[in-house]
């Protein structure tokens, strides 16, 4: 695993597109299939056909009913999920284990309970650690607390701060290494609505400041579309990318009850809501059809 | 509206009522901080009051009885000083504590590095679970005669004793640890590139540090067994060594002398036992209530 970090040469560092698409990311007739639990039953598919293309710079979120593979093609991107049939290419390079230089954001913030927060973010530089010195990476990781705004809680263990907190954390974690790709599962997913709509606002102001390619999985289509440059709509009946929803609204977004005052920001959410909701509909009409059978 | 807080008379603390003690019984106002209920007087007092009953019916019945058959406390305490000042104790103590530390450190060590390697790899559990069910299930004090065959009748018996009883416990929790590493703190060790090294020092060990005390806690209780029985069968040394020499000489006192040091060793390693992890792993503090 360490190998990764020597087969990386410094010109490939940089986010390299696609041969082809000049994507950043590119998922092409992606699926998953889980053989079945017992004999005679069916094969559980989770994904089929699935096309996504995120490029350079763009911020796109899938949204989904439960159950509809969103983090799953997360996942695989970040290759920490196998994946057949298929190919997906992340900076230009199929994906077969993990792609160098990632952050990924968990749901569960997955902070390790015996190391201090600083300690927790100094963990997201161990893939570069070879390239810095102890004060370089000292310093990148006091900026990373800073941007996070958790400089004063950096000697505090994970148990001891509040759960909006150990998200920051695992977002600290994931952007000292100044990835070229962060990869966000759900992470505002367990927090209340107070805390959730304020680090949304931070977020899209650090995503900002960073230009990561961004991958953003959610339920929640608001901030979906407050956050999104597109929005791919998942569909757990066909088990592929519904539609995806282009965001044509300017950023720096103001705070997120501003943006959702304008019409047109008012519509797009409209129409993803339908795309989601018409989802979940046809879904449980779906299984309703299954159980008369 | 500011002023008309500030005019307001301020609520009468009700604590402070509280704390004069009128209200109360007078052991309730010295109330132990942090835990409503408990209080120095329950906490503290009474203890002390139910050790003095006992104390005080033994020093009766035991004055009374045959004192080949039964001794009392006073004795005990007389015996216990005159076995510290002629020489006797000492020495016991330090041979004692030593088959201890030297058996139950090799078990520490041999236990959480097998269990580590169980924790891991399904290849080695597969291979290793048999023994380690049949060690489990076998009464171990039955082996001390090939233990004997095989190391003499020396510190190294005594010491593979203690081994053999204690090591087992932590191989298991430590297996248990391990293998309970969640999936997410995996996932992040490999999005970061650990390499095999720092998944086992980093991520997979810390998760099994509560385990492992768990295990160490159980391990330690069987291997004071071990090392009093080995004193007692192999060599007749140590605490062991007296209680048997003093049981066969009816000195019934100096008997009860003796154990209770043996079980002020357990004491003083359990103690020990619970610094160490207060001092190197202060996070396991509550760590049963850590998110999964």
């Amino acid at each position: 695993m360490t190998d990764a970090v020597e087969m990386t040469r410094p010109d490939e560092k940089r986010a390299v597109a696609h041969p082809r698409t000049a994507a950043v990311i590119t998922v092409e007739g992606v699926g998953k299939t889980y053989p079945p639990r017992k004999k005679k039953k069916k094969p559980n598919l989770v994904l089929e056909g699935v096309d996504l293309e995120v490029r350079q710079g763009e911020f796109v979120s899938l949204v989904g009913t439960s159950g509809c593979g969103k983090t799953t093609l997360l996942r695989m991107m970040g290759g920490l999920t196998s994946y057949f049939p298929g190919e997906i290419h992340v900076k230009g390079k199929l994906v077969r284990g993990i792609p160098p230089r990632i952050g990924f954001v968990f749901q569960d913030s997955a902070l390790m309970p015996w190391r201090s927060v600083w300690q927790n973010v100094k963990v997201g530089l161990n893939e570069s650690r070879k390239n810095f010195t102890k004060q370089e990476i000292k310093d990148k990781v006091d900026a990373t607390l800073e941007l996070v705004g958790l400089i004063d809680y950096r000697d505090y263990l994970p148990r001891q701060i509040s759960g909006g907190m150990q998200q920051r954390t695992g977002l600290a974690r994931a952007l000292v290494g100044e990835p070229d790709v962060l990869l966000m599962d759900e992470p505002f997913g367990a927090l209340d609505a107070l805390t959730r709509s304020r680090l949304q606002e931070e977020l899209a102001s650090i995503v900002l400041r960073t230009s990561a390619t961004s991958v953003f999985v959610t339920h929640d289509v608001d901030e979906a579309v407050f956050l999104s440059d597109r929005v791919a709509v998942m569909s757990s009946v066909t088990k592929t990318i519904r539609q995806v929803v282009d965001i044509d609204v300017p950023r720096p977004r103001s705070m997120r009850t501003e943006m959702f005052a304008d019409m047109h920001v008012a519509d797009l959410r409209r129409e993803v809501l339908d795309l989601v909701i018409g989802e979940r509909d046809a879904a449980a009409a779906g299984t309703k059809t299954k159980t008369a059978n | 509206m500011a002023t008309d807080v500030v005019s307001r008379k301020p609520a009468k603390p009700a604590r402070a009522q509280r704390k004069d003690g009128f209200e109360r019984p007078f052991w309730e106002r010295w109330t132990i901080p942090g835990k409503p209920g408990s209080t120095w007087f329950s906490r503290f007092t009474l203890p002390v009051i139910s050790l003095a009953i006992f104390f005080t019916v033994w020093q009766l019945v035991g004055g009374r009885v045959d004192p080949i058959l039964f001794t009392t406390p006073s004795k005990v305490v007389r015996a216990l000083w005159t076995m510290i000042t002629d020489g006797t104790l000492g020495p016991a103590f330090g041979v004692a504590m030593k088959d201890l530390a030297v058996g139950y450190v090799l078990a520490a060590a041999v236990g959480i590095s097998v269990g580590i390697l169980i924790g891991r790899s399904q290849v080695a559990e597969r291979m290793l679970n048999p023994y380690i069910n049949f060690f489990q299930a076998t009464p171990l004090i039955a082996l001390v005669p090939l233990v004997v065959i095989w190391f003499g009748v020396g510190f190294q018996a005594r010491v593979v004793v203690v081994f053999i009883l204690a090591v087992w416990s932590i191989i298991i929790s430590t297996a248990a640890g391990v293998k309970q590493t969640p999936s997410s703190l995996i996932d992040v060790g490999r999005v970061y590139k650990y390499n095999r090294m720092q998944m086992v020092l980093g991520i997979e060990l810390p998760n099994a540090v509560p385990n492992i005390f768990a295990g160490l806690r159980i391990a330690l209780g069987k291997a004071l067994i071990g090392m009093i029985i080995a004193q007692m069968e192999i060599s007749l040394t140590g605490l062991g060594g007296l209680v048997v020499n003093y049981g066969n000489a009816f000195k019934t006192a100096y008997l009860l002398g003796s154990v209770f040091t043996a079980s002020m060793v357990g004491v003083i390693a359990a103690v020990l036992l619970e610094v160490i992890r207060k001092w190197l792993f202060p996070w396991t503090e509550g760590a049963n209530d850590r998110r999964r």
